[in-house]
């Protein structure tokens, strides 16, 4: 094989990591812009800057894993396959949106994808998950479950008991957390002395610790610990290093202040996921946007839902 | 066996997808059942309930045997904000089947206030949540059995004393207890006693007590107080003309309140004969005298019936 050769072979392969983190990049923006409009009710949490983990892990996901996110759950749920203009019309709180306009951006789900989707608890999502992965168990099904959390969920109880219960029930459970080193305006220094992975480390969940603006290195990373996780039916942990570029959460048409210093915002910035490709992805981003102007252009035209439809979905109870 | 164990066993059988979670494991359901479905979970009621949503989740129906209700307070989010929100939050995508059975008071333990609660009338302003409290070993054990068949969240709250002189279950299938529908404990002309959960033991022995001065009182077992059975109740009432409600939890903003208040309101008693019999407002005493004192008797419910009846203004 020549050199160049080669260079093709690996560009085939990282091609559709790129294309997943730029479909996300492009609702994410097409989001924002929404938002700014004043189209969109409440809060958005974009995974803008997170796009390498969760491309980088669902792209190994098998047809009997599960996904459990956390608010911050557009870019997992683009990951898994969940169709965006469902995604929009449900940011935008329609009839046909994803969850009925029942859920909103914080709680996206899709279950003919295994997508238990966004939680708007904190460390909530994670305590679930690990009952997803005790279903396998118990019914002695193949699969793993995957969640994901921010680093500001490991300073949470449930977390914590949840880390130890995996451990000892040896639960097919694979927890991915998206360190970007604040939760809110709070740097996780200043609340926490010890890394995410040591924690889990600590409590009988081995770590693996990964540059999670790199969607190669977490691609490799989760395609090493999901067959571990499946097959010997055991928790792993991924510790993958991150930075938000739209910080935190954007409430209303002023988007919100800065808080991080200027200088960290720049180095990280240079460190942008989607600015690694040593290929063209002009063309594969250009297809990307036109994709999530469409959707959000269909979600926008969509009705709202009826009030009668106000405590469908309360109960299945009939009386 | 008593007839809730009967009707965990039976389900157990019945239905693969049932999972028992527990921090003390009966041994008499490990054999049978093995530990991946009898499960043993650490004291961490706060991950269990969540571990629990993600077993309904997925397809399976847990029982929750949290021991005490106190301990429900660490788990309030699990029940609160996701047991009881995911279906609705998935437009009806994900379903939470799940039964969490607690123990509140009432079985001359004398455990303290941190361990002795009567929360139903909190968890029945949660919409969606069904909220069940036995008012004997027999019933708790039909409740359950319902609440095993159910598509969303119960809460089953049982007061321990209705176990103390259960007899042994005798055979048979534990038929379930329909949820919103009160129970008629005892039949009587004179007055309507409701009461809730061990209440309706105290109220049965004020009824045989009112007996022996002429007085023939009713006795309703309310059985969920979330939903409801507001029709129920307002029959029972106005057959009678006089309410005395009995809820060991204490007066303000309880159960006993919003039924006082909806029979008022359906006009099927004078308001002046719709009175509430509860706890006083205090953490619940350790000392079984100040207990005596918190907490609506026999003898309460008795003075308390009289004196209704005696200022019910002639026909
Ligand atoms: C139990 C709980 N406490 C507080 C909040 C408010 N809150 C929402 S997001 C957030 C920050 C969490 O940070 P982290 O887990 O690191 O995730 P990130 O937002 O950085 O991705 C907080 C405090 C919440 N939603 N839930």
């Amino acid at each position: 094989m020549t050199l160049a050769d080669a260079a093709t072979a690996v560009q085939r392969r990282d091609l559709p990591l790129y294309e997943t983190m730029l479909r996300i990049r492009a609702f994410e923006e097409t989001a924002l812009e929404l938002q700014r409009r004043g189209e969109v009710p409440g809060a958005l949490h974009p995974a803008t800057g997170h796009e390498a983990i969760a491309a980088g892990v669902c792209a190994h996901l098998g047809p009997a894993d599960h996904v459990v996110s956390y608010y911050r759950c557009h870019g997992h749920a683009l990951a898994v396959g969940v169709d965006p203009a469902a995604m929009f019309a449900e940011l935008l709180g329609r009839a046909t949106g994803l969850n009925k306009g029942k859920g909103g951006s914080m709680h996206l789900a899709d279950r003919s994808h295994r997508f238990l989707g966004g939680n708007s608890i904190v460390g909530a999502n994670v305590g679930i998950a690990a009952g997803m992965a005790a279903a396998l168990r118990i019914r002695q099904e193949p699969g793993a479950v995957v969640v994901f959390f921010g680093d500001g969920a490991v300073g949470a109880g449930v977390v914590l008991e949840t880390l130890r219960i995996a451990a000892h029930q040896r639960l097919p459970l694979l927890f991915v957390c998206e360190n970007n080193g604040y939760q809110d305006r709070t740097r996780s220094e200043l609340v926490s002395g010890i890394a995410p992975g040591a924690v889990a480390a600590g409590l009988g969940v081995p770590s693996t610790s990964v540059d999670g603006n790199d969607a190669r290195a977490v691609a490799d990373a989760a395609g090493a610990l999901l067959p571990i996780v499946r097959e010997e039916r055991t928790a792993r942990f991924l510790d993958a290093a991150t930075y938000l570029r739209d910080f935190h959460c954007q409430f209303g048409p002023e988007p919100p202040g800065e808080y991080r210093p200027v200088d960290e915002v720049r180095r990280w910035r240079a460190r942008d996921p989607l600015s690694r490709a040593d290929f063209d992805l002009t063309e594969p981003r250009r297809r990307a946007v036109d994709e999530m102007r469409l959707a959000a252009a269909h979600a926008l035209a969509q009705p709202e839902p009826s009030v009668n439809t106000v405590d469908d979905d309360l109960t299945a109870a009939r009386w | 066996m008593i007839a809730l164990h009967a009707a965990l066993v039976q389900a157990l059988r019945r239905d693969p997808d049932l999972v028992y979670l527990c921090t003390w494991q009966p041994d008499l359901f490990v054999d049978e059942f093995g530990p991946e479905r009898i499960r043993s979970m650490p004291i961490a009621e706060n991950a269990t309930l969540d571990f629990a949503v993600g077993l309904a989740a997925a397809g399976l129906r847990p029982v929750v045997d949290l021991a005490r209700a106190a301990f429900l307070f660490t788990a309030m989010d699990p029940l609160v904000n996701q047991a009881t929100k995911l279906r609705y939050l998935t437009g009806g995508q994900y379903a939470v089947p799940l039964t969490v059975r607690a123990q509140t008071r009432g079985g001359g333990e004398s455990l303290g206030a941190q361990h002795e609660h009567l929360p139903y009338a909190m968890l029945a302003q949660v919409p969606g949540l069904v909220v069940a409290v036995p008012g004997s070993g027999a019933e708790a054990a039909g409740l359950l059995a319902t609440a095993m068949t159910h598509p969303d969240p119960v809460v089953i709250l049982e007061s321990p004393a209705l176990f103390t002189d259960e007899p042994h279950w005798a055979g048979g299938d534990v038929a379930g207890v329909p949820f919103g529908r009160v129970r008629i404990a005892r039949r009587g002309k004179d007055i309507t006693i409701v009461a809730i959960g061990l209440g309706v033991r105290h109220a049965l022995t004020a009824a045989d007590r009112l007996a022996e001065f002429g007085v023939s009182a009713m006795v309703v077992d309310v059985r969920t107080v979330a939903p409801l059975d507001i029709a129920g109740l307002a029959e029972s009432a106005a057959a009678t003309g006089s309410v005395l409600v009995v809820d060991e939890a204490i007066g303000p903003c309880s159960v006993a309140s919003e039924i006082v208040a909806n029979l008022a309101t359906a006009e099927v008693v004078r308001p002046r004969q719709a009175r509430r019999c509860t706890a006083l407002p205090v953490p619940s005493p350790f000392s079984p005298a100040l207990q005596r004192a918190v907490y609506p008797g026999p003898e309460s419910i008795e003075r308390q019936a009289l004196a209704l009846l005696g200022e019910r203004s002639p026909a």
